[in-house]
């Protein structure tokens, strides 16, 4: 296995949740070091979050944390007190990038704001996530993805009006937005990184719940409507099938050809007369996009999700499993290694590699500053 | 200002939306972005083409004739990237597999989106995400388990829906590869997939089916309701969507305990914060579906305008439920600039807070002379 493209850039990450550790999480698949900053008395509260996913399911807290933590080492410091900043400057001293999820009001009351930080990295990559942006009257808002990306992000209104029920909404729960959300806040930093090498300038980067919601129903915002082409049959035994008519006339009659309705509007009623099984061999070669509708249980089986090894065992995580990002480098899979324990597992090992002496160690520690 | 990217050439060759909002952002981002028609005709028309290809030059040539791949070699050889959505045996048959480019003699960073990823039997079967990643990939039966009255799979809210924020990680991990070529001097090919997008967005629940029972805390029904519109089976009522007097929708997601007295003095109902039904975060599990019920007929005393004044300023989070002519009037959204032109939308990060300038999605070929007379500029 090659390593990461980011090899050799540190990450400190001063962030709690999901959307910004998810960040660090896919910074350290694509191979950085990254180092979670968490508080020695209450940890990331995540770690004992309870998460549900889409489906209902949940796993245990220990395996939800690894999620979006795996990969990483964690430093327990107390940011609020001076002698604990001291230390978190030195660490930011070592870094390429800084990230956190914190609001304004607490990153100018710690003191790790983008002036506090540049003072002493005048070179670090500075990256921001928030729930609605990085101006305007409600920026220093709290947000969380349900609300702020789901909801007023214009998501669950499309889903419903798509989706016509004559109750609510359809709930978002299990970090559906928070997920993406991480990973695109990593690729705006690795597009900085990559223009601090080119030019020698760092950047600010921001996300948001908000951005993130508005790239993504975007094709609705400029009018574009592609669904009367999209159809979901459903099969025989109870499946479905989702294909894609063609926009032109000829491709419209190879598809009704090959599912053998007379017409676009027969295509309900000739799907309904197979199996999904027969169909599978029926459409196997059509030159027309299409696939059967699959449940997650079906998904975490597919033979494409397995051969591409999109789902990994956590290397030193006994029988827990993480699922990669979307990106893969040089043709393999990242290999996705176990997260910190706990808060402060990694508290000594960082700071000795710092320079810091066992006996400046054990006087913080005494202190109160580090775990 | 520039971007990031300034000074590197993008040369993309797409005919779907996952890469062609790729190049999209590249050219965002600063990145000389080329993009390859192919065709003779015209690209379809219409708010996407404008939409997914700002920011962009256009060159036509045929790959498939002698003339036109001698265009796409010199290409080739100028570009940093080449972003394509082939699979990778249609690329092989127009000789633009990584193997083939990597003969060039500038080390290339060869970016593929695909359906269904680089490996496995189906790797060249093409999609879309409505096909890769909402019905294979599991988010069209996921999003009907929360909603009872959903008797069949979900329709997708919007077209590119899984292929945008694709093509936002994918852009991304082009320019881990850019600064991964930096230092060490060696490109990378980087992939990116619908179908891995998928699992990653329903990550808790394919590491839970992934993992099996010993991993697993509840593999119920837990958060299906149990008939259209019950919604009182949910553990958590703060975490809810609620129904305004004006038929509107208000979600509100207070996770911390500590904000229930406010919630309920806000909503006009202060004697249910010491109620011992609700007193702690245990018992508001316990009768969540009562709490859902008294939430209910609080919310529906008054318009979602009117409760936006009550509840201005809160510590807790709620949000109103937009739709999209709300979202493009949002007081944040404007603020931030998330609209860029009429037909042009931001993509979703930014840098040092600046705004790209756009310029329109090209003709077909509208570039062809003005590149290759560059190349010849910068070749002699």
């Amino acid at each position: 296995v090659s390593p990461g493209p980011l090899e050799g850039v540190r990450v400190v990450e001063l962030a709690s949740f999901v959307f910004v550790p998810m960040a660090g999480a896919i910074l350290a698949e694509w191979g950085a070091d990254v180092i979670k900053v968490e508080d020695p008395e209450t940890g990331d509260p995540m770690r004992a979050l309870k998460v549900t996913g889409q489906a209902g399911s949940k796993v245990v807290p220990a395996a939800n944390f690894q999620l979006m933590n795996r990969g990483k080492r964690s430093v327990g410091i107390s940011a609020g007190s001076p002698e604990g900043r001291e230390v978190l400057y030195r660490l930011v001293e070592s870094a390429d990038v800084f990230t956190t999820n914190l609001l304004p009001s607490s990153r100018r009351k710690l003191e790790i704001d983008v002036e506090h930080i540049r003072r002493r990295n005048p070179q670090i990559v500075y990256a921001k996530g928030s729930g609605l942006g990085f101006t305007g009257a409600e920026h220093a808002r709290r947000g969380f993805d349900f609300a702020t990306y789901w909801s007023r992000g214009g998501i669950a209104a499309s889903f419903h009006e798509a989706n016509p029920s004559p109750e609510y909404p359809p709930r978002q729960v299990g970090a559906f937005g928070d997920f993406p959300a991480g990973a695109v806040l990593a690729s705006g930093i690795a597009a900085a990184l990559a223009g601090r090498a080119l030019t020698g300038d760092p950047s600010v980067v921001d996300v948001s719940l908000l951005s993130l919601a508005a790239w993504q129903v975007s094709a609705g915002l400029v009018g574009a409507d592609g669904r009367r082409r999209r159809l979901i049959l459903e099969t025989e035994d109870g499946r479905y099938l989702a294909l894609v008519l063609p926009t032109d006339d000829d491709g419209v009659a190879r598809v009704c050809a090959d599912i053998g309705a007379a017409s676009a509007a027969e295509l309900e009623v000739a799907v309904s007369r197979r199996p999904l099984e027969e169909w599978r061999s029926v459409l196997r070669d059509v030159g027309w996009v299409w696939e059967p509708v699959q449940t997650v249980d079906q998904l975490t089986e597919d033979p494409q999700l397995l051969a591409n090894e999109y789902v990994r065992p956590l290397e030193g995580a006994d029988g827990m499993y993480a699922i990669s990002g979307p990106v893969q480098f040089g043709g393999q899979p990242p290999v996705l290694t176990a997260g910190p324990k706990e808060a402060g597992s990694e508290t000594d090992e960082v700071l000795l590699e710092l320079g810091y002496t066992w006996d400046e160690l054990i006087e913080l520690k005494i202190n109160g500053s580090i775990l | 200002v520039a971007g990031p990217l300034t000074g590197t050439r993008v040369l993309e060759l797409s005919s779907g939306d996952f890469a062609a909002a790729t190049g999209a952002l590249l050219g965002d981002w600063g990145a000389d972005v080329i993009k390859l028609d192919r065709a003779v005709e015209p690209r379809p028309e219409g708010a996407l083409d404008s939409h997914l290809n700002r920011n962009k030059r256009s060159v036509a040539a045929d790959p498939t004739t002698a003339e036109g791949a001698d265009v796409v070699r010199r290409l080739v050889t100028a570009a940093d990237v080449f972003l394509t959505d082939l699979t990778p045996a249609a690329a092989a048959e127009l000789d633009l597999a990584p193997e083939s480019l990597a003969a060039y003699n500038r080390p290339i960073v060869y970016a593929r989106g695909t359906a269904l990823g680089p490996r496995g039997p189906e790797r060249d079967r093409r999609g879309d995400d409505f096909t890769a990643y909402w019905a294979r990939g599991g988010l069209a039966t996921t999003f009907q388990l929360a909603d009872a009255s959903l008797v069949r799979p979900t329709e997708q809210p919007v077209p590119g829906f899984g292929a945008l924020p694709a093509a936002a990680m994918l852009a991304g991990g082009i320019a881990a590869a850019l600064y991964g070529r930096v230092r060490t001097g060696e490109p990378v090919v980087v992939d990116a997939s619908l179908l891995g997008l998928a699992a990653f967005n329903l990550a808790t629940d394919v590491a839970a089916e992934a993992a099996g029972p010993a991993m697993q805390m509840v593999r119920a029904d837990l958060g299906r309701p149990s008939s259209p519109g019950d919604r009182t089976a949910l553990a958590n009522a703060l975490v809810c969507f609620y129904r305004t007097g004006d038929g509107r929708f208000i979600c509100v997601n207070a996770y911390q305990d500590r904000f229930f007295p406010d919630i309920c003095a806000r909503l006009g109902r202060p004697h249910l914060s010491s109620d011992p039904r609700f007193a702690t975060h245990h018992a508001r599990e316990e009768h969540s579906a009562e709490l859902v019920r008294e939430l209910d007929a609080a919310f529906a005393q008054r318009s979602l305008a009117e409760w936006a004044r009550e509840l201005v300023g809160t510590e807790w989070v709620w949000e109103p439920i937009q739709t999209l002519e709300e979202l493009v009037e949002d007081g944040q959204f404007v603020a931030n600039r998330l609209l860029l032109d009429r037909t042009v939308v931001s993509g979703p990060v930014h840098f040092d807070q600046r705004v790209p300038t756009v310029s329109p999605a090209p003709m077909v070929g509208q570039h062809t002379a003005e590149v290759l007379a560059e190349l010849e500029e910068a070749g002699s």
